[in-house]
């Protein structure tokens, strides 16, 4: 909104002017903060000089212990924890307003327990990388169908129905995960898809770190582009499709993206839950509903938000504690907090 | 600016008939309140207007343009619709949603810019309700969320309103005050065409009054014509009598504990 218009009017909500500045900096002080901290700590002054090093002649006052702590330990880590973190949470941000339901979530519309499956099964049947990952949309994308087209059958209640079928779609996905695990080789394959699944960013590869990069980097654009009709689909079908929305075309690439960054999400680092919940609604308390502000506000406040889960899992017990354990333990209680603070409201 | 219903037709089954060959015209300036008892086929109408149902046959034109097959976005320019109620999930300020109102004017992949909101602007300065501009939705009286709704449809800049019972939901006052604002936009020229089960305010405010039974068609006259004609003790089942109280038309149902109780 320009300034004059906004004076005008007298609009005194913080429209995000402020908010998105001050999450941009705690994203990069989370950022250096992440290598800060943990077995082999980097200084920020290091840090800036080493990656520097790449694309200006500096002259080379770190050991290459660091270089190589840096490039091959620790920046591939903090990046893919923060295209994991924004694209989960944008995930989260975009089903929430597509479904007109500030309660759904990718785990809670089963898309992440379907993308599990699809990894899991692509596991056991011997796939390849990246067939594993389009395995891994698709069971995504499979888990919210189904979900729609139960919660199309409770029309009365269409916030009732979306949930309660993301909760029996979930359970059979994990049910079906679970079957997947009981025939799977507990030698060889068992191993390899808890130890997937698992949610933590330790085991995650580079082409993970690119696959994430690409698919949440696209996807954000893409996103950000649908921002304006994104905000009129929260209004409902009706009322959207009055004001001029292409409501096809925009729910198909609204699921596609979210879905897509789930898998892809889920693929690299496994069920990493509530984050998609939790993010969305922290980020419209601050910046209020609008999605040109809540876009860039979730991919910063998302991806800050993993990498620093991400460095407490690394450094507060001498093994690490998966990540997808933390973000339940912040997540779980959220939620709650969320259910009684809507049943005062209404 | 010329509205041309021919041979609407709508079935949800295939079998029953919600809209029964509808034939109706309306032009700029028309005040036309659908008057129809519960499932008569009003919300059926709405819904085929705005492009959310197709119709198994008929056509619908907005000055000689075939509306039916054009796209949301040009849809949106001829029709502004106006719901009963809007309760989103998520809570915009005012001035955001009236300026959702100017979608149909910018690119898919564009967001409002200057110009819209010198358009979201006027639009509430026309209900006097530029001080409501940062408010949340949520937080506003029923009558003020429903001049933001007639705001966001005046942003949209679309010559025909579709106003769904729009005073259902209002006091006494507001439900007038709505109804006066409907009236002066008509005499700006819009089409306003008004959904209602208030017979007296459909009396008194519109211009043309259609009624529909089962999907049909059964009545399409001006207030005046329809006090007279004493169809609406037929169309309603109840005797009615329509008497006329300093220029306002007031409805009086005749029921069988009436005998001898008035003086």
């Amino acid at each position: 909104m320009r300034k004059e218009a906004r004076e005008r009017v007298g609009f005194k909500v913080d429209d995000g002017g402020r908010t998105i500045p001050l999450l941009a900096v705690a994203f990069v002080v989370i950022f250096f903060v992440s290598f800060a901290l943990g077995r082999y700590p980097v200084d920020p002054i290091t840090l800036v000089k080493v990656l520097l090093s790449r694309v200006v002649d500096i002259p080379v006052t770190w050991s290459r212990q660091v270089e190589t702590v840096i490039f091959n330990i620790r920046l591939p880590r903090v990046l893919i924890g923060a295209f994991i973190g924004a694209g989960l949470s944008l995930s989260g941000l975009v089903y929430q307003g597509i479904f007109q339901n500030p309660m759904v979530s990718p785990d809670v519309l089963g898309s992440t327990s379907g993308a599990a499956v699809g990894s899991a099964l692509g596991i056991l049947l011997g796939m390849g990388y990246f067939s594993i990952g389009a395995m891994s949309f698709l069971g995504g994308l499979l888990a919210v169908a189904i979900v729609l087209l139960i919660a199309r059958r409770v029309p009365s209640q269409p916030v009732l129905g979306l949930v309660l079928a993301g909760i029996m779609v979930s359970s059979l996905f994990n049910s079906t995960l679970s079957f997947i695990k009981l025939v799977a080789d507990t030698d060889d394959v068992l191993p390899q898809i808890t130890y997937y699944l698992i949610g933590s960013l330790t085991s995650t590869r580079d082409s993970d770190l690119v696959a994430c990069a690409i698919i949440v980097s696209a996807c954000s654009i893409i996103l950000y582009l649908f921002r304006w009709p994104l905000n009129v689909m929260t209004l409902g079908e009706e009322e959207a499709v009055s004001l001029g929305v292409d409501t096809r075309l925009t729910r198909l690439v609204a699921i596609a993206c979210a879905t897509l960054m789930t898998a892809v999400s889920t693929a690299a680092a496994g069920m990493i839950g509530w984050i998609g919940l939790v993010i969305p609604h922290l980020v419209r308390m601050m910046t209020g509903c609008d999605y040109r502000k809540t876009i860039p506000a979730t991919l910063l406040l998302g991806s800050s938000f993993l990498m620093a889960v991400d460095t407490i899992s690394r450094i507060a017990t001498t093994s690490e504690i998966p990540i997808g354990i933390l973000t339940s333990f912040i997540g779980a209680p959220f939620f709650l907090y969320l259910i009684i603070r809507e049943g005062r409201r209404t | 600016m010329r509205l041309d219903i021919r041979g609407l037709s709508f079935s949800y089954d295939g079998q029953r008939q919600i809209l029964d060959k509808l034939d109706l015209t309306f032009s700029s300036g028309d005040f036309v309140v659908v008057l129809g008892r519960n499932g008569a086929g009003k919300t059926t109408l709405f819904r085929n207007l705005l492009g959310l149902l197709r119709p198994q046959s008929g056509t619908v034109e907005v000055d000689g343009v075939d509306f039916l097959h054009l796209s949301a976005k040009e849809r949106a320019k001829r029709i502004a619709y106006i719901p009963q109620e809007s309760h989103p999930s998520f809570s915009y300020s005012v001035l955001t949603t009236v300026l959702m109102g100017t979608t149909s004017q910018i690119s898919t992949l564009a967001s409002p810019g200057q110009k819209e909101m010198e358009t979201a602007l006027a639009a509430l300065r026309r209900f006097s309700i530029e001080d409501l501009a940062s408010r949340r939705v949520d937080s506003l009286s029923g009558g003020e969320r429903q001049l933001v709704m007639c705001a966001r449809a005046l942003a949209q800049n679309a010559p025909i309103l579709l106003f769904d019972e729009p005073t259902s939901s209002l006091d006494w006052g507001n439900q007038i005050r709505t109804l006066e604002n409907i009236r002066r936009l008509t005499k700006e020229g819009y089409l306003a065409i008004v959904s209602t089960h208030n017979l007296e305010q459909a009396l008194n405010y519109a211009s043309r009054i259609v009624m529909l039974c089962d999907g049909k068609l059964v009545a399409d006259a001006s207030p005046q014509e329809l006090a007279m004609q004493g169809s609406l003790s037929s169309f309603y089942g109840l005797d009615v009598s329509v008497e006329r109280i300093r220029g306002h038309y007031v409805c009086i149902p005749q029921t069988e504990d009436d005998d001898g109780m008035v003086d």
